[in-house]
């Protein structure tokens, strides 16, 4: 199975290739607040529209803030959940 | 309609095309036809080039002026539209704007019959991809 | 207006020349002559590799590098492709698309076919706007003949190359020529923009490989297969080659569409093709790429037009839109229209576009009615910031290009407006005040008469009083008067 190295807050994460931003961050205990997202484990369903923007967080040579909940990772992503810029955004975007 | 099956076909359309118009090279001049090209995009419509165009035909009827009358697209001269491109055989084209029927009149009696100059023509300022 | 031959017709070539219901008039000007050497002499990787060195880009407004785009497209190994020409052009003042679909349509089916050579599709389609009755019916006449032809079809010269073009129509809105929007809008979903990746080039309509580009972008194509990558790639600035149409209006003499080389300068557009401002009036402003893009002042009227030079000044490209504004356009409002368009044309999907676009707008309309703080002015750039950061589509990222390219470059306006509480431009309604002077008055009565809310009162022959509370600043006084006995401030 291919997998991907990446950092989320300076932390060393290795995942399988296709997880998002959100389930890589969970993985290593951290914590991206979501709001439109959804996925029920038990049934199976997952819906992630994407539309509510509570969960960017910044990448690394990105011009933009990205989705966690649906951004997948990639080799060498470096991911801050909690810089200055993301914050803010989040708080405004709230 | 015949299809067209390779690159020869395609110089044939072409060849017959400029031949009909008198526009080849070696085409004998005095066979070439003065063409009138009324500019005929949503612009040009919505300022009246349909009825331009009409008044040409019949104009150039009544006068028994021997011309090839077609519709074409935007110039892009919008602001002086309804806009027509006059070709007199053996001259550069001019480009008539603001026209309407007086001017129609105007462009046939004196700058096509007798080569008067015509107020009203517009510079043509683009170079073409053949420039 | 001087006659110096500042443009050159790639994209138009045909526009006003040939008669677009004819293809006979087509071909003798070479056309179709391109998808011919294509199919009959030229692999697609060579065809690909000529588009990559002429060095177009996409004139959709991204300004993507088409060669490579194809090159993507190509490599996604898939049975089914599509080629997909985005005729939406939603750009408030934008026409150029219409103008080559309405002049010349068979060099965008030409460059389809030649797309679809290229990546491996048989199938393309025009996404075009429904309020383009005339450009519709031209194009399918177009398709008539050229299938007439053989030239669209089975088996295309002979070369085992098939190619199929249809039509769908789109209702107009702007976000739907968002790729990703435009593809859900052809499947019958919602026009609402989705996630990249994926890429349309991986997987778009009915998620197959699906190759996007602009009327403009396709309309390039045939003359870089005829006349050489190396002669278009000579025209232009170091990383933006060929020609852009622009859409020239406002304030300016010759409204219209003109085609230049990248590289000329706005002033060359504005003053030596667009004939300079209207009324010998002063040149203010222009706005470039549409509600994307943003405001440039005077400073930046000699910078050459490209892509890059477009965004270092804080605005774009876009689909080329030009519009001009004079001395007497307030900055605020134009940033406030083009805001008032963005909300209308947001598809409400994503929050930061959705909701802080109309924050936006809320802010401006406090500005312009005289109520606003200097706070409220870095306000606007905070939550501009942040919608550009967060949203989800281009649509989003760019919308508050206008404020933040507008308080940049006029922020003296801004001032103006909350700490003054004056519009320099004479704009702003709210920030007007009519007042009449004492000594000037001669008690016509004149004023009083055609006031149509009753705000003025006064004394035949004594000197009248407008109530401000009561004046809704009309102006109907101002223009009455034969005294000049009413000051505007
Ligand atoms: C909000 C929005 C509106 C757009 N509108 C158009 C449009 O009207 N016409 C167009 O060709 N491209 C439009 N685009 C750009 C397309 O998404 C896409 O980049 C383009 O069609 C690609 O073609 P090109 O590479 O030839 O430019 C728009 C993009 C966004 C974000
Ligand atoms: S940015 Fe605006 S237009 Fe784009 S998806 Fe979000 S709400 Fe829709
Ligand atoms: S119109 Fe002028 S002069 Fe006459 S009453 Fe009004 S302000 Fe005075
Ligand atoms: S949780 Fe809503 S966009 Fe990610």
């Amino acid at each position: 199975m291919d997998t991907v190295n990446l950092t989320i807050d300076n932390k060393t994460v290795v995942v399988k290739k296709g997880t998002t931003i959100l389930e890589a961050a969970s993985g290593v205990g951290v914590h991206v607040p979501t709001l439109c997202h959804m996925k029920l484990d038990d049934l199976n369903i997952e819906n992630k529209p994407g539309g509510c923007r509570i969960c960017v967080v910044e990448v690394e040579g990105r011009r933009n803030l990205a989705p966690a909940c649906c951004t997948d990772v990639y080799e060498g992503m470096e991911v801050s959940t909690h810089s200055v810029r993301a914050i803010n955004a989040r708080r405004t975007v709230m | 309609m015949t299809k067209i099956k390779s690159p020869a076909d395609l110089k044939r359309i072409k060849n017959e095309v400029l031949l009909r118009n008198g526009l080849l090279e070696n085409s004998n001049k005095s066979e070439q036809v003065i063409q009138i090209k009324v500019g005929m995009a949503t612009c040009g419509i919505a300022s009246g080039a349909k009825e331009i165009m009409k008044y040409f035909i019949e104009e150039c009827d009544q006068l028994a002026v021997d011309a090839n009358i077609k519709q074409t697209g935007c110039l892009g001269y919008c602001y002086a539209e309804p806009m027509v491109e006059v070709t007199v055989p053996g001259a550069e084209p001019k480009v008539f704007g603001y026209v309407d029927n007086k001017k129609v009149q105007e462009i046939i009696e004196k700058y096509i019959i007798q080569g008067e100059k015509v107020e009203g023509e517009i510079p043509i300022s683009f170079r073409t991809i053949n420039d | 207006m001087t006659d110096t031959k500042k443009q050159l017709r790639i994209a138009l070539r045909n526009c006003g020349l040939i008669d677009p219901e004819q293809i006979e008039d087509y071909i003798a000007q070479d056309g179709y002559f391109a998808l011919g050497k294509c199919l009959t002499e030229l692999t697609p990787e060579i065809v690909i590799e000529e588009i990559k060195s002429s060095g177009l880009r996409g004139r959709g407004g991204g300004g993507f590098p088409t060669g490579l785009k194809w090159e993507i497209t190509k490599n996604v190994k898939n049975e089914q492709k599509y080629v997909v020409c985005n005729a939406d052009e939603g750009d408030p003042g934008a026409f150029m698309d219409r103008s080559i679909l309405e002049g010349d349509p068979h060099s965008v089916l030409e460059a389809m076919a030649i797309c679809g050579y290229c990546i491996g599709a048989n199938t393309g389609i025009i996404y075009i706007r429904a309020e383009y009755p005339l450009a519709i019916a031209r194009l399918k006449t177009a398709i008539k003949q050229a299938e007439e032809y053989g030239l669209i079809g089975d088996n295309i010269f002979d070369s085992g190359f098939n190619f199929k073009i249809e039509m769908r129509y789109g209702a107009g809105a702007f976000v739907c020529g968002e790729e990703t929007a435009l593809i859900h809008s052809m499947e019958g979903l919602r026009g609402e923009p989705t996630v990249k990746p994926p890429f349309p080039s991986v997987s778009g309509y009915m998620k197959k490989p699906t190759n996007v580009n602009n009327v403009e972008t396709f309309a390039s194509v045939p003359v870089i297969i005829n006349k050489g990558a190396s002669w278009f790639n000579k025209i232009g600035t170091e990383k933006s080659k060929g020609t852009k149409v622009f859409a020239l209006a406002g304030k300016i003499n010759n409204v219209g569409l003109v085609e230049v080389p990248m590289g000329t300068t706005l002033r060359e557009v504005i003053y030596e093709i667009g004939g300079g401002i209207m009324n010998g009036k002063e040149f203010k402003s222009v706005q470039t790429g549409g509600p994307s893009g943003g405001c440039l002042t005077k400073d930046f009227l000699d910078t050459p037009i490209d892509y890059d030079n477009l965004i270092a000044a804080g605005s774009m490209m876009g689909s080329g839109g030009m519009i001009v504004m004079d001395e007497d356009d307030c900055m605020v409002s134009i940033a406030k229209f083009y805001l008032e368009f963005t909300l209308e044309e947001s598809c409400g999907k994503c929050n930061p576009c959705r909701i802080g676009n109309k924050r936006l707008h809320e802010i401006l309309t406090k500005i312009t009615e005289g109520n606003g703080t200097v706070d409220d002015i870095e306000r606007l750039k905070v939550l501009s910031n942040v919608i550009k950061d967060t949203s989800l589509c281009g649509l989003g990222q760019s919308s508050p290009n206008p404020v933040l390219s507008t308080i940049a470059n006029f922020g003296d306006e801004y001032l103006a407006h909350v700490k003054d509480g004056k519009c320099p431009a004479g704009q702003c309604k709210s920030l007007l005040r009519y007042d009449i002077v004492e000594d000037l008055c001669t008690g016509c009565t004149l004023c009083f008469r055609n006031c149509p809310v009753g705000a003025i009162t006064g004394e035949r022959r004594l000197p009248h009083f407008i109530d401000q509370s009561l004046c809704i600043k009309c102006g109907v006084c101002f223009e009455k008067c034969k005294f000049d006995a009413i000051t505007l401030t």
